[in-house]
Parts: structure tokens; C-alpha cells; sequence
């Protein structure tokens, strides 16, 4: 059975959609309702589209009436909300707006007062979320999706896939990857997790399921007098977190891997023991570069 | 993979992701199966007239009317387009009602209240679709009444247009069909109370709600009905130079309503105001005022209370009078204080108290209402104008 794939650029990284299928046209029909998924959720939950759900909800900031949002949507505010809760906090989708503080490509940190003008904007439980209504109540508020609906886009596209057949594939959306499933022969995908210092990858996982993601604090950074400030930042202080470098997490569905790697993240020194409690095979790369994490065992090696 | 067992952030991550459409499937978000939140509320409401003083009624005070009302109420989506939402109220009514007027020793109107208690209930049932396309939303409506003495049917149609972020139209069609089987009708006690008696009605609105800014919303709205057959009451009489006649009003009657409405947020304060002013004119020339202003303000994480002051003002029927010394040539005859001049304050508090998916809520209204408070000058108020007070109770919960 053939390989096909189709590559293409979305959510600010470079994505792919592999599957096996034997009919040449059929797969490429797939292969476009799959891309067509990206797409969907890209622009419905883009921050830089005026006419993105992002941008009526944050347009409706300050309004009492609020904005009634569909089931979807309404599903990914009940999913935040429980990432809030279980995160101790850390986890807030309405801390979008620290990026009004933080610009990682200038090279200059942001002013304490810079960041104290942006934290009242800040916190989840500030917003009023009775279903299908949302109240963000001060003008300013945002929501930020960013945080979570890559990871989400690659369970949907995996969805869409399999309802059109698709039983053997991978779903790479820039790291965030949902195996549709093994190759024809029944091994399991190699999936690389990149070096966080260095290009390249670090260390190879097996995976014939299920899915993954990795959270790192070189995606967006900036090194000041020694120290790398990234773009995880802790939703109560407005400042980034330190501890692991980067946090790969393999779970049934992306969503929870992503949310799993962001949270230990956010969680700085304590990452680790809180990615032992909530029972996820996870592999770690911590600040001294060090490997850990249950499935630093299965590394295949490079 | 590693074996573990279960953390319960894992157990909850995993089903909030599961609730997700593009995780769940397509079959899941069928429009039978999708399970939205079904919202169940139940209300009591306790309305009390107050009693009728001696001086109005020429003796001792009257006893008035009492309604206990319970309402069961349920809304629920279905799929992203459908929501249905079906009420039920069941009310049961008891007291002495004004009968007629007769005109006392002193030229002075006397009220005389039914000497029979009325012991009455009422069930009312609606039900309502709604379905969204897009920017709009269409709904019909059905509701079925029924009393000991009356049966109603209605439909309705109604819509929205969002044009825009800002502005939103609305507009709606309603018909209804009622019949009077009044009690005693035809019988050797009321020999000339009709015995059956049908009106229908119908009634077009149509409105524009704005939003000025983030904090503030208008919305303008009028409507237009008619009201055709027996629209007199049968259960009352007028006092006609010596004799008590049945009261008898045109088999027709035109209504119009302009409503404006202001509502403005205070996030500051947690709080909103809402001003609302209807105006009311009708081709029995029947004009009336009503300005409500409220606050509605929040404490806490629970908490909200809502003062409400409302005032109203109407001018009568062209026919009214609490007695007449001669008959009208057009044959019209009511004292119902419903069609005489006066003007009445309305008090009301509300309290809401709302915890995860339970919402509890109290209110208190008393109502005055006198001759001395309608705008223009009233020579003689009705003596059967009544002032009440309703305690309402009510329970909300979503599954």
C-alpha cells in the first residue's frame, strides 16, 4: 500500500499528513479534507484574522451580553477550564495577553509596569462561562487558543481521516503528531523529539498509537545577560517559568499530551513530579540538559 | 508503554476531551444524539390582593382575590442548530372579584364584590422551537389554556436578524383562539350570563436592539393587534340609571404598543441598570405609560440582588364609568377597574443566589395603585382598583 503525504504550512509550522491508501485520486481527496480541517480550525481560532471566533470573542470583552459560542467552541472552554483547575492556574487561556508585554524578536525584556498593566486582564475565573454564553467582563480580556488548538487540530484531522477510511497514518502538525495508525507491516511510527539546543533530534520514540507533544522553552525565547526568558510564561506572575527544557508527553489524544507538556512545564522544578502523579508516559530533557522521564527507556537512540 | 493507574487529572482531561466534536466523532454531534445541557426550572409565585377597605366597598372590608401559581420550565439544545423549550403552569385562583359598582349614599361609587368565592385553577402549557442559521434564528411557538370556564389556543412565529455585530432585528406573528364556557352561564341564576362566547386575536411586532458600546445596549420595538368577539367580561355587571345591565364593550378593539429599552453594564461595579418605558394606545382610548427602571447588582461570587421600581399611568375606555345615570346610545357599558384612569407604583426586590449549576432566586413585589397617581387628574377612581403583593420563589438547575 503507498505512502501518500502532503505537506503544507499552518499554525506558524511546517505540518504534514502521511496515510497509506491504494487509490491514487481518493487519497488525494482525503488527503484535502484533512488539510481543509487545518484550515477550518486555523482560521476559526487565528489572533492575527479580523473575522477569526478569536477576534469576536475578544472584540466582545467589556460587553455583558457576551457571546454565545457553538458546541465546539463551547467544548474547548469546558476543556480549558478543567486544564485551569487541574493546573492549580497555570494553565489559563486568557493569558494571551501578556504578549502585549512580552515581544520575544526585540531582544528587550518588558517593564515590571508594562506587565502589572496586563495581569488584571488576566485569570479564568474572571470570566463568566455558562454554556453557550461567554462574558469576558472587562474590555481588554482576550482568549487565546494558541495554547491548546494545535494539539486539538491534530486529533480533529486524525478524525476526519479515519471517518474517510484512513486506518494506517500520521497526523505531524510542527511536532504535535496523532498516529491514525501503524504502517502496513504494524511497526510503529519513529517519532524524533527535537534537541532543545542544538538542531536536530535528540532521542527517537517508538509510537504505533495514540499521540504526542512536546512543549519547550525554544520555540520562543530570548537569552538576557545569560538567561533564556521563553515564551511559557506563568499566567499569576506574567513572567516565564524555569525548569525542564523541554517535556514530551504520549497520550490517547493530542489535546491531553499537549495540555499534559504545557502544565508540567508551567510547573517548573515540580514538572516532573506532577507528570509521575497524573500517570502519562512522558520524557523530560531537564535544565542541566539531562534525560528522564518513563520514556527515557524506550529511547531508540539516533 | 508504561503502566499506571489513572490520575484523576487524567480522568478529567481525558472526558473534557472526549466532549469535543472533532474527538468524539461526527456521530456524536448528530442533532438527536448531541447531548447539550437541559436547564429545569421551577417557580412558585404567590399573588395576594390586598383587601378591599370598608369605605370602597360602603361596608365591611372585601376579601380579594388569591392566585398560587407553579411553574415547571425546561430548555434544551439539540445539535448546534435546534433548542426546544416547553413551560407548563398550573395555577389554582380563589377570592371575591368586583361584581359591580353602585353609586353610594353620598353619590360616591360602592364596589360590591361577587358574593360567590371563585375556586378556580388554571393549566397553561407552551412549547417553542428555535433554529438557528447563521446570522438569524426563526421559533414557533404553540401554547394550549385551559380553565373551568375558558380553553385558549395559541401560535406564534418569531425571528432574528443579527445584521451585524451591533444591530439585531426581531419580529413576530402571534394568533390566538380563545372560548368562554362562563359558569352559570344561561342558568336561572344569571338567566342573561351567555352561555358561550368566542375571540380571537392576533398581534405583529417587530424591534431593533443596538449596541451603542461595549457597555451599552438600546432596543426599540412596537407592535400592532387585534382583538375580535366577546371581549366583555361575563361574570360583571354596571349600575345603568337604577338597573345592573351585563357589562358589554365593542366586539373589536386595536392595540398598539411602542416599547424603548436602555441597558448599561457598570463592570466597575458589577452591576447593570435597565430603564424600560412602554407607551400603550388603544381604539377604545385607553392610553397608559409605563416607565421601570432596575438595578441589578453583584456580590461576590454568588450574589445577585435587584431592586425595581415601576410606574403606570392609563387613561379610560371611552365607555367607562362606575355608573351611569342613563344608557349609552351605543349600547357600551363597563365599570371594570381594568378600563378605568389611574396610576400605581410597583416596588420590587429580587435576590438571586447561584452555586455550579443550581441558580435559587426570591422576589418580593407590592404594587399601589390610585387614582391620585395617573398623570392627569382622576374625578372619581374606580373603588375596585386593587393593590397587591407577589412573593415569588424559584429554582433553577442545568443537568
Amino acid at each position: 500500500m503507498p505512502l501518500h503525504r502532503r505537506a503544507l504550512k499552518a499554525m506558524g509550522c511546517p505540518c504534514e499528513l502521511r496515510i497509506y491508501a491504494e487509490d491514487g485520486p481518493q487519497a488525494e481527496a482525503v488527503l484535502r479534507a484533512g488539510e481543509a480541517e487545518v484550515r477550518r480550525l486555523e482560521a476559526k481560532y487565528s489572533r492575527y484574522r479580523d473575522d477569526s471566533l478569536t477576534a469576536r470573542i475578544a472584540r466582545s470583552a467589556g460587553d455583558a451580553r457576551g457571546i454565545e459560542v457553538d458546541a465546539e467552541t463551547a467544548g474547548l472552554l469546558d476543556y480549558a477550564a478543567i486544564a485551569w483547575e487541574q493546573s492549580d492556574g497555570l494553565f489559563d487561556i486568557t493569558s494571551g495577553v501578556l504578549r502585549r508585554a512580552w515581544d520575544f524578536k526585540s531582544g528587550c525584556l518588558p517593564s515590571q509596569s508594562a506587565i502589572d498593566a496586563v495581569l488584571p486582564l488576566i485569570g479564568w475565573h474572571k470570566l463568566i462561562w455558562r454554556r453557550p454564553r461567554l462574558v469576558l467582563p472587562t474590555a481588554g480580556m482576550e482568549l487565546d487558543f494558541g495554547g491548546y488548538v494545535k494539539e486539538y487540530t491534530a486529533d480533529a484531522v486524525t478524525r476526519v481521516l479515519r471517518d474517510n477510511g484512513v486506518q494506517r497514518g500520521l497526523v505531524d502538525l510542527g511536532g504535535d503528531l496523532h498516529v491514525v495508525g501503524p504502517h502496513p507491516d504494524g511497526s510503529a511510527w519513529q517519532v524524533g523529539i527535537p534537541h532543545p539546543r542544538q538542531p536536530g533530534v535528540l532521542a527517537r520514540i517508538e509510537l504505533s498509537s495514540g499521540a504526542i507533544a512536546t512543549s519547550g522553552d525554544y520555540e520562543r525565547y530570548m537569552i538576557m545577560e545569560g538567561q533564556r526568558y521563553c515564551h511559557i510564561l506563568n499566567p499569576k506572575t506574567g513572567w516565564p517559568m524555569r525548569g525542564a527544557q523541554s517535556v514530551s508527553v504520549v497520550a490517547d489524544q493530542c489535546l491531553v499530551a499537549g495540555t499534559a507538556s504545557t502544565i508540567a512545564m508551567l510547573k517548573g522544578g515540580e514538572g516532573p513530579a506532577w507528570l509521575e502523579a497524573l500517570g502519562l508516559p512522558y520524557f523530560c530533557i531537564d535544565a542541566a540538559g539531562g534525560l528522564c522521564g518513563t520514556l527515557a527507556a524506550m529511547d531508540a537512540g539516533i | 508503554m508504561a503502566p499506571g493507574k489513572k490520575s484523576k487529572t487524567l480522568l478529567a482531561l481525558t472526558s473534557a476531551a472526549l466532549g469535543l466534536p472533532g474527538i468524539a466523532g461526527k456521530a456524536q454531534a448528530d442533532w438527536l444524539d448531541d447531548v447539550g445541557p437541559l436547564q429545569t426550572d421551577y417557580r412558585y409565585s404567590a399573588y395576594r390582593e390586598k383587601k378591599l377597605s370598608g369605605s370602597a366597598t360602603g361596608g365591611t372590608d372585601g376579601e380579594r382575590y388569591e392566585v398560587d401559581s407553579h411553574q415547571f420550565h425546561v430548555a434544551r439544545p439539540f445539535g448546534e442548530l435546534y433548542d426546544v423549550d416547553a413551560a407548563l403552569t398550573y395555577e389554582t385562583m380563589s377570592g371575591a372579584s368586583p361584581w359591580f359598582i353602585t353609586p353610594g349614599p353620598d353619590g360616591k361609587p360602592v364596589q360590591v364584590l361577587s358574593a360567590a368565592t371563585i375556586d378556580d385553577s388554571r393549566l397553561d402549557l407552551l412549547a417553542k422551537v428555535n433554529r438557528k442559521l447563521e446570522q438569524h434564528r426563526i421559533g414557533i411557538s404553540a401554547g394550549y389554556s385551559d380553565e373551568d370556564d375558558y380553553q385558549a389556543v395559541n401560535v406564534g412565529v418569531d425571528g432574528d436578524w443579527q445584521q451585524n455585530e451591533q444591530r439585531t432585528f426581531s419580529a413576530g406573528l402571534g394568533y390566538s383562539d380563545d372560548e368562554l364556557n362562563p359558569t352559570d352561564g344561561a342558568s336561572t341564576r344569571f338567566p342573561t350570563r351567555i352561555a358561550k362566547a368566542t375571540k380571537a386575536s392576533w398581534a405583529a411586532f417587530g424591534g431593533v436592539t443596538q449596541v451603542l458600546d461595549a457597555r451599552t445596549t438600546v432596543q426599540a420595538s412596537g407592535s400592532y393587534g387585534r382583538n375580535e368577539g366577546f371581549l366583555s367580561d361575563p361574570y360583571k355587571l354596571a349600575f345603568v340609571n337604577g338597573n345592573t345591565v351585563n357589562d358589554s364593550r365593542p366586539d373589536d378593539r386595536e392595540v398598539f404598543t411602542a416599547v424603548a429599552k436602555l441597558r448599561r453594564y457598570f463592570p466597575d461595579y458589577r452591576a447593570a441598570a435597565h430603564l424600560d418605558y412602554r407607551y400603550y394606545y388603544d381604539d377604545w382610548e385607553i392610553e397608559a405609560h409605563t416607565l421601570e427602571g432596575a438595578w441589578y447588582q453583584r456580590f461576590g461570587e454568588h450574589w445577585r440582588i435587584s431592586p425595581a421600581l415601576r410606574y403606570y399611568s392609563q387613561s379610560q375606555a371611552f365607555f367607562y364609568q362606575p355608573f351611569y345615570g342613563a344608557a349609552r346610545s351605543d349600547g357600551f357599558h363597563s365599570s371594570d377597574y381594568r378600563l378605568s384612569p389611574y396610576g400605581a407604583i410597583s416596588l420590587r426586590v429580587g435576590g438571586d443566589y447561584e452555586q455550579d449549576q443550581w441558580r435559587i432566586s426570591l422576589s418580593y413585589e407590592t404594587y399601589d395603585s390610585g387614582g391620585d397617581r395617573a398623570i392627569k387628574t382622576v374625578r372619581i377612581e374606580n373603588p375596585g382598583i386593587v393593590d397587591f403583593d407577589i412573593v415569588s420563589l424559584s429554582l433553577a438547575y442545568k443537568f
